[in-house]
């Protein structure tokens, strides 16, 4: 909202300066987005007359121009660029020591040896229009333009010629919940109660205006057969036009508030709408097509061309109110113009028009914001509509269209209807009056506020303000029972304030008017103590952990293209966003991969590629439920998951399965059983299961499948990509060990013993670490796999997918190695197994671990059909 | 040397005086081996006067005999003591020898080799860092964290929060909606608001209770070109405190305190009149322009100031939309992007690269 000083100056006598007024506004919540001041930017621009135009010798784009800028016989030279202007045109020339609005000072200067004096400046350097192409032409050789009356005189003032006045103008971003500020006397009306100076409103003053004999009515029916959309409608009749160029002070506010000058009548309607937040609408009656209004719901199949020239459909559909607009018809019931929002162009005011009929109305502000938001069609009318203008204002507003038509038009010629058709539905929002209590207000605000201070706040803005008895009203119920009775306000709330309703708004108007600097700072009297919750201190934990062993955290988007779950092995449908910006943000994410994968390659293609990246984000799936359409709210599965993406050289399987085990050791996980078998996501022979003991998934390891990482354009067929991800909520959740204790370290000698097995290949080696453990009991201190041998010629021979791969046991990275005279079968390997054992309190004897030993061994052959390696 | 019974006494004397200068003069190993043959060799003095003494008297023969041992025992002690220093002088030759370049290894790229790349650290991302830090000033300031889903109902992100369908308020988000259930009747959360609501509800229900004192951090969505300023996936956190006889000047002076403690003590808030359908009265809230400390630069554009959030008291159409009694309880909110302090913080010209993930940018933090 562009609200002009010399504007608010005609209700409040402002001598502030702009920065004074400004600073008041932002302490009152109209925030100044920027000041404007108009006028003053063209300091030192002058009118010209183009005398002679001269090539400079050996210059090709420029030339040397002869102009008079007023200094009687003395010609001034000046060098330019552009060519679209002829000896005898009138243009600006920027002076030496001119400051254009772009911030440039002109200074004399030597352009290939011709002095320049100045600047010839086109409208965009003035920033009057885009338009850079040339020189701009304020009139041209021999125009009738050319009089001393138009001020276009060489040497006269760019502004005066230009009629611009000086002006400061404020713009001003207003909340959705002020449509009194969408107008000058409503901002007028909050700078003078702020500033404590006297505000003069405008009063109606129709017995100045001529009326004719004819009724309203008599000229054009009016009928609202939609009283719910629109609850209240006022129109009259104005004769006798001469529709003309508006004078030039009206042209100039409408300007510099940034809306463009059309005609009298259509400048008078927007000027009061600006001035007074009330919008309206003026018809050609002779061009309705039929003397008369009808305001009614739209039914499908109507439409209606736009002043804008946009062909416009309405209807509705099976929701009923929701889809359905406000339509003004003529009186033949064919739309003339949508309500609130914009008129139609076949009946918009021409030079031609000789009567007008006028409408002001007020409609229900959800029904413009939906019909706005249905239609992508937002005008200054729809944002104070559905804003909610004031419904008691219209009567002046319709005053001050006719009073300043009038005066345009002339006093003698212009004819008013006699009798103003004024409808109003029971629906019309009623003026409210609020029980206030004082002392509500200040343990609301933390103030000390008597009421005699509150009245002194809220009258300037148009409150009214009574005391009542607390005890005995009937409003008394609404104070906190067992309270001290203190003082009660009954608050009449102007009409233009729509957005006060509740005694919390009242405080709202009054600490803005207070000052929110005023109010005193305290903190809560009683705070609780602060903390995590063990869940999120776990997930710092994970965090933490996960930057210990080197891997970088990353952020990737929750938006996913179509075809990248699918590329990932994951072909159920996923949660698709409705309106998304672009199709390659259409999906939310299953899975972190896809999005770490972007991540790598984006970084692979910067030849950065040796990355090490994880994230913790949300991850969603469609609702559980199959007829998802039937449930009223089906909100999609969404959990918190965990990526780790791991491409440093040398990185794979190996190195995602030593990761989760640090996460389990770090989070003393147990149960959790690493399942080797194809994961659609990872390699068909490197990839693994994690499944709790109640079968459960917990997550996947292992290393990334190459054609998955074609697909994602990651086409370096020697890059291994490790991949981890987990389920977050049940590690640190479910899983979470949270009792867990110490063991006593032993004083005593340890026995090592090592043990290798020969068993199948199909028998995973955790299995057998389970035997072991099992079979050794509490003396067993720790078990270590060393070492893993296989035959060269079985492994040179095995394909790869058929291939078992051991790593993916308890422990990993162990190479191959071993003694090759070693006689073990094909389809069988080698577990060597380091235990250690220990008891707390007594040094183990030969004979405890010769049974140990006797144990493990037997019981690891019965469960394996294993043997001791020879 | 010849050897004499009555002086023996002497001529131990200077044989220890001739071995100490002997001995220290030997520069190396081999000369320190040749010394001692030289002075306890077969040959040497002391091994002819040793055989000597069994000439001598048995009770002359037991005192020079133990003189000549003491003599014996000190010449060894200084050989002893000689061949300690040139071994160690020895070594830290060889050691000096290949001078490790400490400088390469703090020059190679961290991947380069296995062994030296295993040993660098990870980064958490700027953001984690940024609510890390905010979330510990909250607890310190006696609230606890809370979360919610990203996905929401309409009524979590917009009814219960005093915006009813067609407000025109919902204007100032703009939403992105998700293909299920009726049409824009589930979307991805605005705001982080929608947990205000979830919090207060369990408390109503009695799983919690009154009073709140929360922060909620997380991941919002607005349908947003991406630009300099502004990326449609972006952080915020929000607070929220609901009690008995909490003020407006609870309000202002938590963010003041808020403020200091987390941006430093010369850094300072105020509060502008502002609109949010949830609160009433609603607040801007800004703080002193933490690249010029409020002297005024580009940044503010000279105001001295930057918006950081917004804030206000809980509107009691909100508590009624949650079943808490608004007569009793009363309560502030308030909330700012988690990103936006980060880029302030860190001077990011441009929060697109926050979704870039450009390692980079990623190990600066
Ligand atoms: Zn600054």
């Amino acid at each position: 909202m562009r609200v002009l000083l010399s504007w608010l100056k005609d209700f409040i006598p402002l001598e502030l300066s702009a920065d004074k007024i400004a600073e008041t506004l932002d302490d009152l919540g109209l925030v100044v987005e920027s000041i404007c001041r108009t006028g003053e930017e063209f300091q030192g621009v002058v009118v010209a007359k183009v005398l002679d135009i001269q090539p400079i010798l050996g210059a090709k784009n420029i030339q040397k121009v002869l102009v008079d800028a007023g200094d009687g016989a003395k010609q001034v030279e000046v060098v330019c660029g552009a060519h679209n202007f002829a000896e005898g045109d009138i243009v600006p020339l920027a002076k030496p020591g001119a400051k254009l609005p772009g911030g440039i000072e002109i200074q004399a200067r030597k352009v290939m040896g011709v002095l320049s004096n100045g600047m010839l400046c086109s409208a965009k350097e003035l920033a009057l229009a885009d338009d850079a192409s040339g020189i701009m032409i304020l009139g041209e050789a021999g125009g009738v333009s050319q009089t001393a009356a138009t001020g276009l005189e060489p040497g006269s003032d760019l502004s005066l010629a230009l009629g611009i006045q000086k002006d400061v103008v404020f713009d001003i971003s207003v909340e959705a919940n002020r449509p009194d500020a969408m107008s000058i006397v409503g901002v007028a009306r909050d700078l003078a109660a702020r500033l404590k100076l006297p505000f003069t409103p405008l009063e109606p003053t129709w017995d100045s205006l001529g009326f004719g004999d004819v009724s309203t009515a008599d000229l054009a029916s009016v009928t609202v057969e939609d009283e719910q959309y629109c609850q209240r409608f006022c129109a009259l009749v104005i004769q006798g036009l001469t529709v003309s160029t508006s004078p030039d002070w009206l042209r100039n506010r409408l300007l510099s508030a940034g809306m463009r000058p059309i005609n009298s009548c259509v400048d008078v309607s927007n000027y009061v709408m600006l001035e007074l937040g009330q919008p309206n609408h003026p018809y050609d009656l002779d061009r309705l097509g039929g003397a008369g209004l009808i305001v009614r719901r739209s039914i499908p199949g109507d439409s209606l061309v736009t002043l804008d020239g946009q062909r416009r459909t309405f209807g509705g559909d099976a929701r009923g109110d929701a889809g359905q607009d406000c339509l003004i018809c003529n009186a033949n019931n064919e739309p003339v113009g949508i309500g609130g929002i914009m008129g139609g162009a076949d009946t918009e005011i021409t030079s031609s028009t000789k009567q007008v009929l006028l409408e002001a109305a007020y409609f229900l502000p959800a029904a413009i914001a939906g019909t706005s938001r249905r239609l992508g069609l937002r005008t200054e009318a729809s944002v104070r509509f559905e804003r909610g203008c004031d419904p008691w204002g219209i009567d002046t507003a319709m005053w001050r269209f006719c009073s300043l038509l009038t005066d345009i038009n002339g006093a003698g010629k212009t004819v008013i209807s006699k009798d103003l058709i004024d409808i109003k539905d029971k629906l019309l929002p009623k003026p409210v009056k609020l029980s206030v209590k004082v002392d509500k207000i200040n343990s609301l605000l933390g103030t000390a506020l008597e009421s005699k201070d509150i009245g002194e706040l809220l009258k300037p803005m148009g409150f009214f303000l009574k005391t009542v008895e607390s005890r005995g009203d009937e409003d008394a119920s609404h104070i906190e029972a067992g309270a001290e009775s203190g003082n009660v306000l009954e608050v009449s709330v102007p009409s233009f304030r729509p957005d006060v309703s509740i005694q919390a708004d009242v405080a709202e108007e009054i600490a803005r008017q207070f000052g929110y600097s005023n109010i005193p700072r305290t903190r809560p009297a009683r705070p609780l103590i602060g903390r995590l919750t063990p869940y999120q201190r776990d997930r710092r934990k994970l965090k933490e952990v996960l930057v210990g062993l080197g891997i970088t955290e990353a952020w990737t988007t929750t938006f996913l293209a179509p075809g990248d779950h699918e590329k990932i092995g994951l072909r159920e449908k996923a949660v698709e966003v409705a309106n998304p910006l672009i199709k390659e943000e259409s999906f939310l994410r299953k899975s972190l991969l896809p999005g770490l994968l972007k991540a790598l390659l984006y970084n692979v293609s910067r030849q950065q590629g040796d990355v090490r990246l994880f994230e913790i984000g949300h991850v969603f799936d469609l609702p559980d439920n199959g007829a998802v359409r039937d449930v009223p709210f089906p909100l999609p599965v969404e959990r918190e998951s965990l990526g780790v993406l791991l491409a440093w050289p040398d990185d794979g399987a190996d190195t995602a399965v030593r990761i989760w085990r640090t996460i389990q050791e770090a989070f003393h996980i147990e149960g959790v059983v690493l399942k080797n078998g194809q994961v659609p996501t990872l390699h068909p022979s490197r990839g693994a299961t994690l499944m709790t003991h109640a079968e459960e998934e917990l997550g996947v390891v292992g290393e990334i499948d190459s054609t998955i990482l074609k697909s994602f354009g990651l086409v370096d067929s020697s890059r291994k990509v490790g991949w981890l991800t987990l389920d977050v909520e049940m590690l640190l959740g479910s899983l979470r060990q949270t009792n867990f204790v110490s063991r006593s370290i032993s004083r005593f000698p340890s026995h090592d013993i090592d043990l290798a097995f020969v068993v199948p290949d199909e028998v995973p080696a955790s299995a057998v670490k389970s035997t072991l453990v099992e079979a050794a009991g509490e003396l067993l201190e720790s078990i270590d796999l060393f070492d893993v041998y296989k035959r060269e010629d079985n492994i040179d021979s095995g394909s790869r997918s058929s291939k078992p791969e051991y790593f993916f046991d308890n422990y990993s990275g162990v190479q191959p190695t071993g003694n090759p005279k070693d006689n073990i079968d094909s389809g069988s390997r080698s577990l060597a197994w380091h235990l250690r054992f220990r008891a707390i309190d007594r040094t183990l004897t030969d004979e405890d671990i010769e049974g140990l030993i006797k144990g493990c061994i037997e019981k690891v052959f019965k469960s394996h059909s294993a043997r001791l390696r020879g | 040397m010849t050897f004499d019974i009555s002086n023996i006494e002497q001529q131990s004397q200077s044989l220890i005086q001739e071995a100490e200068g002997l001995i220290s003069q030997a520069n190396s190993m081999d000369e320190l081996k040749q010394t001692k043959q030289d002075l306890m060799g077969d040959k040497s003095p002391l091994s002819q006067m040793h055989r000597k003494i069994g000439t001598l008297e048995p009770e002359q023969r037991k005192q020079i005999g133990r003189l000549l041992n003491e003599v014996k025992e000190r010449i060894d002690g200084l050989v002893s003591k000689r061949r300690e220093e040139l071994e160690a002088q020895e070594s830290l030759g060889q050691r000096q020898e290949s001078q490790m370049d400490l400088t390469e290894v703090l020059l190679f790229s961290t991947s380069a080799t296995a062994a030296l790349g295993y040993l660098t650290r990870g980064h958490m991302h700027l953001v984690t860092q940024t609510q890390i830090e905010l979330e510990d000033t909250f607890v310190g300031m006696g609230f606890f964290v809370a979360e919610g889903p990203e996905v929401e109902t309409d009524w979590y992100n917009f009814e219960a929060l005093n915006m009813p369908p067609d407000h025109p308020a919902r204007g100032m988000w703009d939403t992105f909606y998700l293909n299920l259930g009726a049409p824009e009747s589930i979307l991805l959360r605005t705001h982080t608001s929608p947990v205000q609501i979830h919090l207060m509800e369990s408390a109503v229900q009695g799983e919690d209770g009154l009073p709140i004192y929360a922060v909620m951090p997380g991941r919002c969505y607005r349908r947003d070109t991406p630009d300099a300023r502004h990326i449609p996936v972006f952080h915020q956190i929000e607070g929220l405190v609901v009690d008995k006889g909490i003020t407006f000047a609870d309000l202002a002076g938590t963010i003041e305190a808020f403020t200091t403690a987390y941006f430093g003590s010369s850094i300072h808030s105020r509060l502008r009149p502002s609109y949010f359908p949830f609160t009433e009265p609603s607040a801007e809230f800004e703080i002193t322009c933490t690249i010029c400390e409020g002297v005024g630069c580009r940044t503010c554009s000279n105001t001295g100031w930057i918006e950081l959030g917004g804030c206000g008291m809980v509107n009691p159409r909100v508590f009624d939309a949650v079943g808490i009694d608004s007569l009793v309880w009363s309560g502030f909110a308030f909330g700012f992007g988690i990103d936006r302090c980060a880029q302030m913080r860190y001077q990011i010209a441009d929060m697109r690269q926050m979704l870039e993930n450009d390692v980079r940018f990623l190990y600066q933090f």
